[in-house]
C-alpha cells in the first residue's frame, strides 16, 4: 500500500542527531539560550569577581528565590494556555488570597484554616474566570482583564483598606518554606516539586491529556467525548491555585501581606510562558520549558543588575525575549 | 430616467422611516445607556439637592478636558480593533511621544515645529514596527504588543532619566502660549480647545471609516480575513495603516495631555491604564473584539462613559481601585451583551 | 422511471436479516424548511450503503441524527431490531455508532497515541495513564487496522500526517473502540487523489472485516467504487435503495439529475 510519493513520515521520524531533536523540541530554544547566558553569567563571576558578584552567596539566594516566584505563577499560567485559555488575573489573586489569609489569621482565624481561605478564594476566582469565559463567551483574555480588576477592587472591601499586615506565621512554617537546605532556599526545592506536579499532571494524567486536547482542538476533544467546559473550569482553577502558592510563599518570605500589586506579574508569565515554547494558540508546551523560561527571566533580570545596567534594559529585554520567543515557536511549528 | 438601482434606493428610503432606520444604527444602544446614565445622574443631582457636584461648572470644564483625551485614544485603538488587531501599548506611545516632544523643545533647544515632526515620526515608527511584527511575522497582535509595551516602558524609563540624579524623573513641557491656547486653551463655558480637537480627530476617522476605501478594506479585514485577501483588499497594508493610525492617536492625545498640564510622569506608561481604558471605551462603544465592526460615535461616547463614571467615583470619594474594578465588571458585561446581540441578529 | 412517494421508499432487498440499524419515518422540519420528510433508511451488516444526493437533500441532517447530534421531530431508531434511543453522541457512540469527519477532527497538535485514546484514556485509579498499555496498543492499532507507510510510532504528532493517514487514523480509532457501525460523512473532501484513493480501501476493507459503512457523499465515482447499495435522498425524501448489482452510475446520476 505504500507508493513512493508518500510522504515519507517514517524517514523524517527516524532517530535523529541530539542536535536536532532539541531543536525540534518546544523547549529546545529556551534550553539553549537559558544555558548560554548560565554559562555566561558564571564565566563572568569567575573573571570579574568583585564587579559581577554572580557565583555569591547572597545572589545565587536572590536568584533562587526569585525563579519560584514567577516560575510557580507561570506554571499554572503555563497549563490554562496549554488547554487554550488566557488568565490575566494571576496578579491580582496572588495579592489578595493570600492577604485575605492573613488578614483572616491576624483576626484569629486558625492558620491552617487561613491557608484553607486562601485556597478557596482562588477555587473562586478560578470558577468565576471559567464560567463568565465558557457560559457567556467572552474571550478569556477579555475575561481575565475584567476580573483582574475586580478582584483588586473587591479587596479593600474585604479587609477594611489596610494596605499591609505584618505577621509572624506559626513556628516551623517559616524555617521550611522559606529556609536552605544544602545551601539551596527552600521555595526552589518547591518548586522544582510543584513543577514535577505539574508535569505529572500535564504528561502522564488522564486530566493532562485532556488539558493539550482541548486546547489543541476543543471541536475534536469534543467529539471524543471530552467535557470541554469542565476541562477548562478546571484549568483555570489550576491557574488561580498556583498562583496563590506563589503569594504564600511571597509573604512567607517578606513577613508582610500588603496590597499593593505586584504591576502586571500577570504579562511576566505570560511572557515566561512563551518564551518557554508554550503556544498561544493552546495544545502546546511543556514544563520543562516553563521553568527555563523563569530561569531565564530571572538570570536576565540578575545580570543587569549585576553589571549596573540601568533598570529599563530589563523592560525592553522582556519586550524583545516575548516577540522572540513566539517568532521561534512559530517556527517550530512551521517544520512541518 | 430611474434606473432600477434608484428605484431600489428610493423604496428603501420609503420603507425605513427615519425612526425604523435609527433602530438600525449600530451605535444606538452605546447612545441610550450614555443618555440613560446622564439622566440618571441629572435624577440624582435633583434628589441629593445639588450635593452631586456633577453638572457642575468646574466639573463639567474637568471632564470636557479629559474625555477627549480617552476618546482620541479609543478611536485610534478602535479602528485597529474594527481592523481585527489590539494595541496594549499605546501608554507606552502616549508616554513616550510627549516625552521625545518635551525632550526636544526643552534640553535640545530645538523649534516646536521640529520636535512635534520627530515625536509624530516616534509614533509612526512605533506603528510600523507593531504592524510589522504583526503581519509579517505573524504574531498576534495582542502579544506583539504586549512585548512593544514592555518594551517602551523601558524606553521611556530610558528617556526621562534625569543626568543629575540618574534616575528616572518627570519632564516640564514647556510649550510656547500660542500653542498652549491652540491645543488646549479655553473657549468659554466648559468648552475646551481639546474638544475642538476631538471633534477633528472624529471627523477624520469617520471619513476614513465610511467613506474612504480604507475604512471598507478596514471593515473587510477585520470582518473576514480570508474573504478580503480573495476582493483583493490587501490586508498586511491595511492593517498596517492602521496601526500607525493607532500609534499617532495615541502620541496625539500625549501631546494634548502634555500640553494641558505640563509635568509629563514617567510612570504614566506604567500604571495610567490606558491601554485598557482605551480598549474599554470601544469594547463599551460597540467595537466587536473579533473585528469588522464599530463606529466612531459609539468609541466616543464609550469614552465619555468611562471618564464619566471615574469621575463620578471621584466625586462620590469610593476609592481608587473601585473604578478599575467597575471597569472590570463593564467591560466583560459590554462583551457579553454584545454577543447576545449579535446572537440575536443571526437567529 | 422512478416515483417521488412518501410513503416507504421500495427497498431492494438481499438479505431477510433484521438490519443492524434502522431509522423509520424520520421527519425534520427547521422553521419552514423541511429537511426531511418521513424517511426511511437501514445499514446492515457487512455493508457499505451509500447516502446519496444533491446538496440539500437531506443527507447531512440524517448523518448527525445518527451522531446523535440533532434530534428528528418524528421517527424511531432501531438497532437490531430493538428500539434504541441516540438523543446524545455518547448513547449514539453506545449504540455502536462512530461518526468520521471530512475535516477529521483529530487534535493536530497531539500525538496519534494521545488521538487515540482522547477521552477514553486507560488509567489507573490515580487517573494516571498507563502509557506503556497505550503505546502498545496504538501500535497495535496502527499494525492492524491501518497499514500506513512510514508511520512506526505512535508519539508522531498528527500535524505530521497527510490528510489521507490522518484520517486513516481516525477510522482505526473508530474501529477499534468496537463501534459496529461508521458514519463517514464526505471523508475524502479534503483529501488528494492518491489519499482519496487509500482511504476508499480502507472502507472496502472494514466491510469485508465485519464493519458497516455509511458512506455519505457527492462524488457518485466514489460511491460506486466502495458501495454495496446506494440509498438516495433529494428534497427531504426517500427516493430510492438499490443495490450495486442492479444499477450502474449512469443510472444512479440520472436518478440524482432528476429530483
Amino acid at each position: 500500500m505504500s507508493t513512493s510519493n508518500e510522504p515519507d513520515v517514517a524517514r523524517r521520524y527516524a532517530a535523529k542527531s541530539w542536535a536536532t531533536r532539541l531543536r525540534n523540541h518546544p523547549a529546545g530554544p529556551v534550553f539553549v539560550v537559558t544555558s548560554v547566558l548560565l554559562a555566561g553569567c558564571i564565566l563572568a563571576g569567575l573573571l570579574f569577581g568583585g564587579d559581577f558578584n554572580f557565583l555569591s552567596s547572597p545572589n545565587t539566594s536572590l536568584v533562587l528565590r526569585a525563579i519560584p516566584n514567577f516560575g510557580l505563577i507561570a506554571l499554572g499560567v503555563g497549563l490554562l494556555m496549554i488547554a487554550g485559555e488566557f488568565d490575566l488575573s494571576v496578579g491580582s489573586v496572588y495579592v489578595v488570597a493570600p492577604f485575605a489569609m492573613i488578614f483572616a489569621y491576624v483576626v484569629g482565624v486558625p492558620w491552617l484554616l487561613a491557608i484553607a481561605l486562601a485556597f478557596a478564594i482562588a477555587i473562586l476566582v478560578g470558577l468565576m474566570n471559567g464560567v463568565i469565559t465558557l457560559h457567556f463567551g467572552v474571550p478569556s483574555f477579555i475575561t481575565t482583564l475584567g476580573t483582574m480588576f475586580i478582584v483588586r477592587a473587591a479587596a479593600p472591601f474585604i479587609v477594611g483598606y489596610k494596605r499591609s499586615l505584618v505577621f509572624k506565621a506559626p513556628p516551623g512554617w517559616k524555617e521550611v518554606m522559606t529556609g536552605k537546605t544544602f545551601e539551596v532556599p527552600n521555595q526552589f526545592w518547591f518548586f522544582l516539586l510543584f513543577s514535577l506536579l505539574a508535569y505529572l499532571l500535564l504528561s502522564r494524567h488522564k486530566i493532562g491529556n485532556h488539558f493539550i486536547a482541548v486546547g489543541g482542538d476543543a471541536r475534536a476533544a469534543r467529539f471524543a467525548g471530552i467535557n470541554v467546559i469542565r476541562t477548562k473550569l478546571l484549568a483555570f482553577v489550576t491557574c488561580s491555585v498556583f498562583a496563590t502558592i506563589a503569594g504564600i510563599f511571597q509573604i512567607m518570605r517578606s513577613g508582610k501581606a500588603e496590597t499593593n500589586p505586584q504591576l502586571f506579574i500577570e504579562l511576566y508569565a505570560v511572557a515566561i510562558c512563551v518564551i518557554g515554547g508554550v503556544s498561544l494558540f493552546g495544545g502546546r508546551g511543556t514544563i520543562i520549558g516553563i521553568m527555563l523560561g523563569a530561569a531565564m527571566l530571572q538570570l536576565v533580570q540578575d545580570a543587569i543588575i549585576l553589571a549596573r545596567l540601568p533598570g529599563f534594559y530589563l523592560d525592553m529585554f522582556v519586550g524583545m525575549m516575548i516577540v522572540v520567543g513566539v517568532v521561534l515557536n512559530q517556527a517550530i511549528k512551521k517544520r512541518y | 430616467m430611474e434606473t432600477n438601482a434608484d428605484r431600489a434606493g428610493r423604496r428603501y428610503r420609503d420603507q425605513s422611516g427615519l425612526w425604523a432606520r435609527f433602530k438600525a444604527y449600530e451605535a444606538v444602544s452605546i447612545l441610550a445607556v450614555t443618555i440613560g446614565f446622564l439622566a440618571a445622574l441629572a435624577i440624582w443631582t435633583m434628589i441629593t439637592g445639588g450635593e452631586f457636584k456633577f453638572f457642575t461648572y468646574g466639573n463639567l470644564s474637568v471632564l470636557s478636558q479629559q474625555v477627549p483625551i480617552t476618546a482620541i485614544a479609543a478611536i485610534g485603538v478602535g479602528l485597529l480593533m474594527i481592523a481585527g488587531e489590539f494595541d496594549i501599548s499605546i501608554a507606552g506611545t502616549f508616554t513616550l511621544v510627549a516625552f521625545v516632544i518635551a525632550l526636544t523643545v526643552g534640553e535640545l533647544a530645538f523649534p516646536l515645529a521640529v520636535a512635534l515632526a520627530i515625536g509624530f515620526s516616534v509614533a509612526i515608527l512605533i506603528g510600523l514596527i507593531n504592524g510589522f511584527i504583526t503581519c509579517w511575522l505573524g504574531i498576534p497582535s495582542f502579544i506583539a504588543t504586549i512585548g512593544m509595551m514592555f518594551f517602551l516602558r523601558g524606553a521611556v524609563r530610558f528617556v526621562s532619566v534625569n543626568p543629575e540624579t540618574d534616575l528616572p524623573d518627570s519632564i516640564l513641557f514647556a510649550s510656547p502660549m500660542a500653542f498652549k491656547a491652540v491645543m488646549t486653551g479655553h473657549a468659554g463655558g466648559p468648552f475646551y480647545a481639546q474638544l475642538f480637537w476631538l471633534g477633528l480627530v472624529a471627523f477624520a476617522g469617520y471619513l476614513i471609516l465610511n467613506r474612504h476605501r480604507l475604512g471598507n478594506h478596514i471593515f473587510t479585514a477585520g470582518g473576514n480575513r480570508n474573504a478580503a485577501i480573495s476582493i483583493g483588499v490587501n490586508v498586511k497594508r491595511t492593517k498596517l495603516i492602521a496601526f500607525v493610525i493607532c500609534a499617532v492617536t495615541a502620541g496625539f492625545a500625549g501631546l494634548l495631555q502634555a500640553t494641558r498640564i505640563t509635568e509629563i510622569e514617567p510612570s504614566y506608561a506604567t500604571i495610567s491604564g490606558l491601554e485598557l481604558k482605551a480598549i474599554a471605551a470601544a469594547v463599551v462603544g460597540g467595537v466587536s473584539l473579533y473585528g469588522g465592526r464599530g463606529t466612531i460615535l459609539g468609541m466616543i461616547l464609550g469614552a465619555a462613559l468611562i471618564d464619566c463614571v471615574d469621575n463620578v467615583l471621584v466625586l462620590i470619594n469610593a476609592p481608587e481601585t473601585v473604578f478599575k474594578g467597575i471597569l472590570g465588571a463593564v467591560i466583560i458585561l459590554a462583551v457579553v451583551l454584545n454577543n447576545l446581540v449579535s446572537r440575536r441578529e443571526v437567529s | 422511471m422512478v416515483e417521488l412517494s412518501t410513503a416507504a421508499a421500495p427497498t431492494a432487498t438481499s438479505k431477510a436479516a433484521t438490519p443492524l440499524f434502522e431509522a423509520r419515518g424520520i421527519s425534520k422540519s427547521y422553521g419552514h424548511v423541511e429537511a426531511l420528510i418521513d424517511v426511511n433508511f437501514e445499514v446492515r451488516k457487512n455493508e457499505v450503503v451509500g447516502l446519496l444526493g444533491d446538496n440539500g437533500a437531506g443527507k447531512s441532517t440524517l448523518i448527525k441524527m445518527l451522531s446523535g447530534v440533532v434530534q428528528p421531530d418524528k421517527g424511531k431508531f432501531f438497532r437490531d431490531g430493538v428500539e434504541v434511543d441516540i438523543s446524545t453522541r455518547q448513547k449514539s457512540e453506545s449504540a455502536g455508532i462512530q461518526t468520521i469527519y471530512q475535516d477529521i477532527a483529530l487534535v493536530r497538535s497531539m500525538s496519534i497515541m494521545r488521538n487515540i485514546f482522547a477521552g477514553r484514556e486507560p488509567t489507573n485509579s490515580l487517573g494516571f495513564l498507563k502509557m506503556r498499555e497505550m503505546r502498545n496498543t496504538a501500535m497495535g492499532i496502527l499494525d492492524e487496522y491501518v497499514r500506513i507507510a512510514g508511520i512506526n510510532s505512535p508519539d508522531i504528532l498528527v500535524e505530521q500526517l497527510s490528510g489521507g493517514q490522518a484520517q486513516a487514523v481516525a477510522i482505526a480509532r473508530a474501529v477499534h473502540f468496537k463501534r459496529d457501525i461508521l458514519l463517514l460523512d464526505e471523508p475524502t473532501s479534503a483529501l488528494s487523489v492518491r489519499e482519496t484513493e487509500k482511504v476508499l480501501n480502507i472502507i472496502r476493507d472494514l466491510a469485508e472485516s465485519g464493519v458497516s459503512c455509511v458512506f455519505v457523499t457527492h462524488n457518485l465515482y466514489h460511491a460506486f467504487r466502495v458501495c454495496d447499495r446506494f440509498a438516495i435522498l433529494a428534497h427531504g425524501q426517500n427516493v430510492q435503495s438499490t443495490l450495486k448489482s442492479d444499477t450502474s452510475l449512469n443510472e444512479l446520476t440520472d436518478i440524482i439529475m432528476k429530483h
